[in-house]
C-alpha cells in the first residue's frame, strides 16, 4: 500500500481535525462497504483484521475498514472526498472528519487532597469545579432566559429579583409546580447568599427571564419551545438555557427548523444552550446527542461527576453535522432551589449541566461586552479545563468561570 | 391526518413572512402563531399537504412537531 501525502493547501483543516475522514455504514457487510467505497471513490481499503498479522498500519494506504465497528478511516484525496460527499448526501454512508482526541489528562480527584469534590458549607461542588467562587463577575446586566417548567416566583431566594416571565404552556401559569425549572434557574442564576443553603447559583446578578414551555409533567412541544426562543430573542436575552431534549438515532441529522431558529438567534446575539441528553448507560451503551442540542448552532453540554469523569447517562458526540458535544459541566448530585415548601433539592442529569454553562456564559458576557452570540460561544470554549475523557464525551473540556 | 408543524421561512423571505404565511394558509396550513424574530410559522396541516407547503417559494423547511422532555436523570 502506498502512503498518501496531500499538500496542506488541499486539506483545509477544521480545528481539532486530522484531515482524514471517518465513514460509517449502516446495514452493510464489510465486503459491501469495501465495494461501496471502491465504486464511489476508487478507494482501496485494508481491513482491520490485518492489524493482527502486522501487515497494516492505520496511517498507510487509502484507508482501513474496521470490520467489527461498521466504519472506516479514509486517507481520501479532495476528488475522492467530493465523490464520497455525494454518497453522504444520498444516505449511503455517513462521513465525518476524524478528530484528535485530547491527550492532556488530569488526576481523577480534583479537591487537592486526592478526594472527589464535595459540597461544602459555603458552596456546591459544581461551583468549586467551575471556579465560580473566585470570579469577580456576577452576570450583572446580562439577560438569561430559562425555558423550562417555570419558576416558584415566591421562593425566598428569588423574592428580591426582578423577573420577566411568560407562559407558552397553554393556560398554565409561570409558577413552577414540577420543580425542574426552579432547579435549573437556581443553578444558572441563584443568589449569592441563599436563605437556608450553601451557595448554588452561578450568576446571582443576572436578569432572569423565565419562559414556561413545559407542563407540570415536564413535557412540551417544539412549538412551545420555539415560541420561548422567539420571546427570548425579542427581549434581547444574551443566553437561553433550555434543559430539554428528545432522543435521536445514530445517523440522524439535525432538525432544519430548529437550526434556522438557533442560527438566527445567534446572529442577533442570543446563544442557545441545551443538554446532550441522558439516555446513555456507560460504559456499555452510548447514545447520540439529542434534539435540539444536535443543531450546529446550539451548544451541547455533557455532564461530569465529582471526579470530573463523564456521567454514566451523558450522551456522546456520535452524529456528524452538529451532533458533537461542545463542552462539559457538573451534572451529578447538583443541589439547587426547589419550589416551596421544600425550598431545596438535589438532582442529576445533563439538565443540570446546561444551566451551569448558561450561568458562566453570563459571567463571561459581563466581563467582555463584545462576547455575544458566536463570540460568546467561542469565549466559553476557549476558557476550559481539559478533561481526561475523550472529546466525544466531554467536548473541549470543563466549563470555567472567568477570573 | 392532521399534524402540528413548524415552518422555517427562508432568510431572503423573512421580510415578507406574512405573505409566505398567507400562501401557506391558502394551501391548507392552519396558522396559529408567527415567530417573527426567528422566522418561523407554527400551526397544523394535513400530512399529504406537506410536499406542497415545502414547495412554496420562501419556505425553507417544514417539520412535524415533536414532544420534548426535561433531561433530568
Amino acid at each position: 500500500m502506498r502512503i498518501r501525502s496531500m499538500p496542506a493547501t488541499h486539506r483545509p483543516l477544521r480545528a481539532g481535525c486530522t484531515g482524514r475522514n471517518l465513514a460509517l455504514f449502516r446495514g452493510r457487510t464489510p465486503r459491501a462497504a469495501v465495494a461501496l467505497l471502491h465504486h464511489a471513490a476508487g478507494l482501496r481499503l485494508g481491513v482491520s483484521s490485518d492489524f493482527h498479522t502486522g501487515r497494516l498500519e492505520i496511517t498507510q494506504g487509502e484507508g482501513v475498514l474496521f470490520e467489527r465497528l461498521g466504519c472506516a478511516l479514509l486517507n481520501d484525496d479532495p476528488d475522492q472526498r467530493r465523490a464520497l460527499a455525494r454518497r453522504h448526501r444520498d444516505g449511503a454512508l455517513l462521513l465525518e472528519p476524524e478528530r484528535y482526541v485530547r491527550a492532556t489528562e488530569l488526576a481523577a480527584a480534583q479537591s487537592g487532597d486526592g478526594l472527589p469534590l464535595a459540597d461544602t458549607r459555603n458552596a456546591t461542588w459544581g461551583l468549586l469545579a467551575t471556579r465560580v467562587l473566585s470570579t469577580p463577575y456576577q452576570g450583572r446586566g446580562i439577560r438569561v432566559a430559562i425555558l423550562d417548567t417555570g419558576l416558584d416566583l415566591t421562593h425566598p431566594d428569588f423574592s428580591s429579583r426582578t423577573i420577566v416571565s411568560k407562559s407558552f404552556a397553554g393556560e398554565l401559569p409561570v409558577d413552577d409546580r414540577n420543580g425542574h425549572g426552579t432547579l435549573c434557574a437556581g443553578i444558572a442564576c441563584g443568589p449569592q447568599q441563599p436563605a437556608h443553603a450553601p451557595r448554588y447559583g452561578v450568576a446571582p446578578a443576572a436578569d432572569l427571564y423565565i419562559a414556561r414551555v413545559l407542563d407540570d409533567n415536564a413535557g412540551g412541544t417544539d412549538g412551545q419551545v420555539l415560541a420561548g426562543i422567539d420571546w427570548a430573542v425579542r427581549y434581547r436575552c444574551t443566553i437561553v438555557s433550555m434543559s430539554i431534549g428528545t432522543p435521536v438515532a445514530v445517523g440522524d441529522s439535525y432538525p432544519k427548523v430548529y437550526e434556522q431558529a438557533a442560527a438566527r438567534a445567534l446572529a442577533q446575539g442570543t446563544l442557545l444552550i441545551a443538554p446532550a441528553g441522558n439516555s446513555s448507560q456507560r460504559p456499555d451503551c452510548i447514545e447520540p446527542v439529542e434534539h435540539p442540542a444536535n443543531c450546529p448552532s446550539i451548544l451541547a453540554v455533557a455532564a461530569v461527576d465529582q471526579t470530573l469523569a463523564v456521567a454514566p447517562f451523558s450522551n456522546g458526540g456520535l452524529n456528524p453535522d452538529g451532533g458533537d458535544v461542545g463542552l462539559a459541566a457538573p451534572g451529578i448530585a447538583i443541589a439547587s432551589a426547589s419550589p416551596r415548601p421544600a425550598l431545596y433539592q438535589t438532582s442529576s442529569g445533563t439538565s443540570m449541566a446546561a444551566p451551569f454553562v448558561a450561568g458562566i456564559a453570563a459571567l463571561i458576557a459581563e466581563a467582555d461586552r463584545n462576547a455575544r452570540g458566536a463570540a460568546l460561544r467561542a469565549a466559553l470554549l476557549r476558557a476550559l479545563r481539559p478533561l481526561a475523557a475523550p472529546a466525544r464525551d466531554v467536548g473541549a473540556g470543563l466549563v470555567q468561570a472567568p477570573q | 391526518m392532521r399534524i402540528n408543524v413548524a415552518i422555517a421561512v427562508a432568510e431572503e423571505a423573512r421580510g415578507r413572512i406574512h405573505e409566505v404565511a398567507q400562501v401557506c394558509r391558502a394551501l391548507g396550513f392552519a396558522h396559529t402563531s408567527t415567530l417573527s424574530d426567528i422566522g418561523i410559522l407554527i400551526g397544523s396541516a394535513e400530512v399529504e399537504d406537506l410536499p406542497m407547503l415545502r414547495a412554496i417559494p420562501g419556505v425553507l423547511a417544514v417539520e412535524m412537531e415533536r414532544s420534548l422532555r426535561v433531561a433530568c436523570n
